[in-house]
């Protein structure tokens, strides 16, 4: 019986540890769908490994844990959908910023290359490359 | 057995702590919104945690009746804001 009661220790555990990184999310991310994506998912997760522990703990329970359980995965993303419309239709803009990872979208959309450092790597390996994009980049 | 309690408490704790600063800090309607909706989660597997410590089964009722009602509050809010009504 000490055995479920450790079992259920670890799952209250990690739930905490999800809800805590879904908290954590809400104050870190830079954008209301940012939040709504850390807040609504990790919660969740966190929610159901709780339910989980709640059934180690007492297993005579699992009828409502599995009720709440239900419910929870049921209405959480129904309810981020609707925080989400009503974030897009009350005018919130997105999170500006350049994605770094993607140098190749300004050459794609401009037609020039633009000096970051990445497409700089990327003129340098022209030579051995096949990349039309990467040989105009090497050009300029 | 109450220690490792009291040390799942304060992890909920953090976390209650940090959903509330979201709440206060943030200006948007929407965003205060976002983090009810977290806080609301939040309390509710509290509410389990308190049940397993208590032994006593009829406050997983008031959890589920909980979870009833902050996701009607959530989505009236949510509905309001976009101009449902």
């Amino acid at each position: 019986m000490i055995v479920m009661k450790i079992i259920a220790f670890v799952f209250f555990f990690i739930g905490a540890f999800f809800i805590f990184v879904g908290t954590l999310g809400i104050v870190r991310m830079p954008d209301v769908y940012n939040k709504l994506q850390a807040g609504t998912k990790a919660t969740t997760m966190g929610f159901l490994s709780v339910c989980v522990g709640l059934i180690f703990w007492e297993p005579s329970w699992i009828l409502r844990a599995l009720v709440i359980a239900g419910f929870v995965v049921l209405t959480n993303p129904i309810g981020s959908h609707a925080l989400a419309r009503a974030a897009k239709n009350s005018g919130i803009p997105f999170a500006g910023g350049k994605d770094k990872l993607q140098p190749d979208q300004d050459i794609i959309s401009k037609g020039s290359v633009v000096n970051h450092g990445l497409a700089k790597d990327s003129a340098k390996n022209a030579d051995t490359g096949t990349d039309p994009r990467a040989v105009r980049g090497g050009k300029k | 057995m109450e220690i490792v309690f009291a040390i799942l408490f304060a992890f909920f704790a953090v976390s209650l702590s940090l959903g509330v600063f979201a709440l206060i800090r943030l200006k948007h309607p929407v965003e205060k919104m976002v983090s009810l909706d977290v806080i609301t989660t939040l309390i509710t597997a509290v509410l389990l945690v308190i049940a397993a410590l208590t032994g006593s089964s009829f406050v997983l009722d008031i959890a589920i009746i909980y979870a009833i009602l902050s996701f009607g509050a959530v989505l009236v809010v949510a509905r309001y804001r976009e101009g449902g009504f």
